[in-house]
């Protein structure tokens, strides 16, 4: 994170009145070099990046006859009730709070194995879906460090000490043990990804609270003993006095000492972990020397500590920064140093609310680059992505909408975990041994579209040619009478090409498809032509990338 | 104005250097130097076994004595007979690396500097380096089966088997059965259609798909399917699930899909982790005694991959022990001093293990001063030199990309081999 130690010099807090712009206008030496994508496939990647979902056709046309739409749909797509699961999944590969395994398990509340995975997505999504929250519904994203909200599905209401509303899905809550309000760095859901022992005594959260609110990264500073006397001595010992551990646990200890009410006595406890432990919040100064503080300045108490956070500049940074990444799809590196403080200077004026800082990064000429200009240099093939791969939580929900399939089995969703499913297999992170998704195919990823594919397509075509009852979901035109040559059959080409592709197919992908269709319709029948076919189109390479 | 072809652009943008091949092609399996990498995690306790810290006037563990076994001097701990038996089965092809300092004291950390070099994003590890420099084309260049994988322009590279066979369910089609929804396996003849209209889609696209990444990732998908179906083509006479003993998983059963991968041509590296005894991890900040059992039971697993590897191979291709080396490490030491929970913290210097071919074995390179601090060696020869080389990370990939016959100066500039540890 170079940039940031740049950044950490420059510019300052949220600025008290905004400046009246509305869009990021980003200078990069690189941009010139950039040709945008077309509308209607500008409008799908905003689509599967906001909604994860494909536009609708109608959608496609409209932008397609007047390119000026863009930004209103784009506007539309933050409005949109999937926004805020798309923003889960976007922040999930930054948080890793979607792990496999915590140290409290189902069984610890005598669930059933089937809730296995409903039970680890609850506690991982939780401040995934505070943030996204906040987000959707235009509240200052400073709020994800100061809210006494957090966000908790019927499981969690059931499990935890919270007070939840009546009602589906997830809801605004509050916790009923005493714990501070402070939005994120007060849920369980972080702390049971970021755990600490008698040993750590809350250090490696500190720094992952550094990492994921400042992008300062502490953990990228080398620890060396070399000619120092701490092997000798013990290990709290040496970190009181020695000059080479101070240098970190002079920052890291005050923070670590601040988030003491989350210091577990017995590990593997529920009881124990899923209560915040007011009574404890004194514990830190005590075990580890140091009172509480915020990179020298004394908090008191968690709450002081998210205010901290929300009032220190690399807040807003590495807000900018981080979704630029995500949106993007790439590293951020010393040379997006423009770019990004733009986009900062955008969010701030903008209030600092999170829409308006992803409307500015989807108007940056590399997140709307479709392609280089032939005298582009080289080196800017592999930095920027023209096109970006659809990874498993992306495939799984475009799928999904598209055709109304989802993959689950026996409780978990098989296209969003690694015990018995796909994730990582499929490009995903597991927020353990993964930590970035894949950015350019391999085996297990075709493997896995291979296998997503086809079973949406069978599912989707069972459906919608079976006369069931019901709106169909995908084929529009066709019945199983339908033949090549016929219009019905034609028309059915040609809108699953806009639909799927945001592209209007050309004669010879017209003739392919067909050939396709009557090569497997000859082999079986018309439902299992269809099937192919849509399942060939479902993993075809500008289908699952974007 | 520019213009380049796509060969030559390829040729210079190593994310996507691939060799242009024709899709469907067979690839013949070339004898390429494989690396089993054994990955101890959690950070394991040195001194139990490698490294004795009597220089420290420490109490070293009980009952434990420094012993000599084919010029491979140890800690032979009671608990751990298996130490001891397996260096005088294979003490003479074993080289112990003591005194690597990964310069942090986080798993994660250390994890990725221990097989990276750094502690930034953006790296491959040394396993994903190697499986992507193979001289032939492989259907799994670096095969995951268990422990971690760290990559960035080669990610491409990695196959994942997956904890519950993930990967036999994906290529057999099984992975339906594991649905709530009934889904009926596509008829071969009739998917082989439709495999067949995807490939000549992505090399449609590979061919037009203009500057920028669209035509680069049709490309890689074309091989990602032809892999595939490679792979697919042979499952059925491959055992890639392995096998579980109790409450761990099975080293010598995961080292052997790997060394099956690697008989085949498939693959030149793989991973597997050791979680030690019954899974308990090897991070024992409480009961350091722990180590012991862990220690015993790795190399217990590690005689009986090394028994199966001995027995690979045959008249034609040669024995398989003499083009693979396994690696066995841990992301961190531990502290010297117990802790007040009877257990050791972490430290920044650690041990690593290169066994097999062109491995010089019988020897000890490297050590801890009374500090518990690395020493300096001399690279040239493995000796302890003053004024040497403080032994890094990178170092031991230097010594890893050596072995498998490429210039460690192309990927890590600044680290030289230890030629002392090669043969």
């Amino acid at each position: 994170m170079n940039l940031l130690l740049l950044l950490a010099c420059a510019g300052s807090g949220p600025d008290p009145e905004p400046q009246g712009t509305d869009t990021a206008d980003p200078v990069s030496s690189s941009a010139t070099f950039m040709e945008p994508l077309d509308a209607p496939r500008l409008l799908r990647r905003m689509s599967i990046d906001l909604r994860g979902a494909l536009p609708a056709p109608p959608d496609l046309d409209a932008v397609a006859a007047d390119p000026g739409l863009l930004s209103t749909y784009r506007d539309i797509y933050l409005e949109d009730p999937r926004f805020e699961a798309r923003l889960v999944q976007l922040l999930a590969e930054r948080w890793h709070t979607q792990v496999d395994e915590f140290q409290v398990g189902h069984y610890d509340y005598r669930l059933e194995d089937t809730q296995e995975y409903a039970f680890e997505r609850a506690v991982g999504q939780e401040p995934l879906r505070l943030m996204a929250h906040i987000a959707a519904h235009d509240r200052p994203w400073t709020d994800i460090v100061t809210t006494e909200d957090t966000m908790a599905n019927e499981l969690l209401g059931e499990i935890w000490p919270v007070d939840r509303p009546e009602g589906e899905g997830w809801l605004l809550s509050r916790y009923t043990d005493g714990r501070p309000g402070a939005g994120v760095i007060g849920t369980n859901g972080l702390w049971w990804r970021y755990v600490t022992n008698p040993s750590n005594m809350n250090r490696g959260r500190a720094a992952a609270l550094t990492r994921l609110l400042l992008c300062h990264d502490i953990l990228t500073r080398p620890v060396s003993f070399a000619g120092s006397a701490v092997s000798t001595s013990g290990t709290e010992e040496a970190i009181a006095t020695e000059p080479a551990c101070k240098a970190c646990h002079s920052t890291v200890d005050p923070l670590a000492a601040s988030l003491f009410g989350f210091y577990w006595l017995t590990q593997y406890n529920a009881l124990e972990q899923e209560r915040y432990h007011p009574e404890r919040e004194l514990l830190g100064e005590d075990y580890l020397g140091v009172a509480p503080a915020f990179f020298g300045t004394p908090v008191m108490g968690l709450s002081a500590l998210g205010e901290a956070i929300a009032g220190d500049p690399r807040f807003y940074r590495c807000t900018a920064e981080t979704m630029a990444s995500l949106l993007w799809r790439r590293e951020i590196v010393l040379e997006d140093y423009t770019t990004v403080e733009a986009l900062r200077e955008t969010f701030i004026q903008e209030g600092a609310t999170l829409k308006p800082l992803v409307r500015a990064v989807t108007q940056t000429p590399e997140y709307q680059a479709g392609a280089l200009t032939p005298d582009a240099p080289v080196a800017l093939e592999q930095t920027i992505h023209t096109r970006r791969l659809m990874v498993t939580d992306q495939l799984a929900s475009v799928l999904e909408a598209a055709t109304g399939f989802t993959w689950t089995w026996e409780g978990f969703d098989q296209l969003d975990n690694d015990t018995l499913g796909f994730r990582v297999l499929g490009g995903g992170v597991d927020g353990d041994q993964v930590a970035q998704p894949q950015r350019e195919p391999g085996l297990t990823w075709a493997l896995v579209i291979k296998r997503a594919a086809q079973a949406s397509a069978a599912d989707v075509v069972a459906r919608d040619l079976g006369g069931g009852l019901g709106p169909r979901v995908l084929l529009e035109h066709v019945d199983d009478q339908s033949r090549p040559g016929d219009s019905d059959f034609q028309a059915e080409l040609a809108q699953l090409h806009w639909r799927l592709f945001a592209a209007e197919p050309g004669i010879d992908r017209l003739a392919d498809a067909t050939a396709l269709w009557t090569d497997a319709f000859q082999m079986s029948d018309a439902e299992t032509a269809w099937s192919v076919l849509l399942s060939s189109m479902l993993r075809d390479p500008e289908f699952v990338t974007y | 104005m520019t213009t380049l072809s796509r060969r030559h652009l390829l040729s210079l943008m190593p994310s996507l250097a691939l060799p242009l091949r024709g899709y469907g092609k067979p690839r013949p399996a070339a004898a390429e130097h494989c690396f089993l990498f054994v990955f101890c995690n959690g950070g394991w306790d040195p001194s139990y076994v490698f490294t004795p810290y009597q220089p420290l006037g420490l109490e070293p563990p009980t009952g434990s004595a420094v012993a000599e076994v084919g010029g491979i001097r140890f800690v032979d701990t009671p608990g751990q007979p298996a130490v001891r038996t397996f260096l005088e089965g294979w003490g003479a092809q074993t080289c112990i690396v003591n005194g690597i300092e990964v310069r942090s004291i986080t798993h994660e950390r250390c994890r990725r500097i221990i097989m990276t070099g750094t502690s930034e994003s953006g790296r491959d590890d040394w396993p994903t380096l190697l499986a992507a420099s193979a001289r032939s084309e492989l259907l799994c260049p670096h095969l995951v089966i268990g422990g971690p994988s760290f990559s960035s322009l080669y990610t491409r590279k990695i196959v994942r088997i997956g904890p519950a066979g993930q990967l036999v369910n994906l290529l057999t089609g099984d992975a339906f059965t594991m649905s709530d929804r009934t889904i009926l396996q596509p008829d071969p003849g009739v998917e082989a259609l439709g495999d067949a209209f995807v490939r000549s889609r992505a090399a449609a696209l590979a061919e037009n798909g203009g500057r920028g990444r669209e035509a680069a990732l049709a490309e890689m998908y074309g091989v990602a399917l032809d892999d595939g179906a490679g792979l697919a083509a042979v499952a059925g006479d491959l055992n890639l699930s392995a096998e579980e003993q109790g409450c761990t998983n099975d080293l010598a059963s995961e080292a052997a899909v790997a060394f099956d991968c690697f008989e085949r041509g498939f693959s030149r590296c793989a991973i597997i982790q050791s979680g030690g005894w019954c899974s308990s991890g090897w991070d024992t900040h409480q009961n350091g005694a722990q180590q012991a059992e862990h220690f015993q039971l790795l190399f217990k697993e590690l005689a009986e991959l090394m028994t199966d590897l001995d027995g690979r191979g045959s008249a034609t291709s040669g024995a398989l022990a003499d083009r693979v080396t396994v690696v066995v490490f841990s992301e961190m030491g531990r502290h010297p001093v117990l802790n007040s929970w009877g257990g050791k913290d972490h430290w920044t210097y650690t041990s690593a293990m290169l066994l097999g071919a062109g491995v010089a074995g019988g020897q000890v390179i490297g050590g801890l001063d009374s500090q518990a601090t690395g020493l300096a060696i001399d690279l040239a020869s493995g000796d302890l030199s003053e004024g040497g080389t403080d032994l890094l990370p990178g170092h031991l990939g230097a010594t890893l990309l050596a072995l498998g016959d490429h210039d460690p100066g192309d990927f890590l500039p600044g680290y030289d081999p230890i030629l002392g540890a090669l043969r």
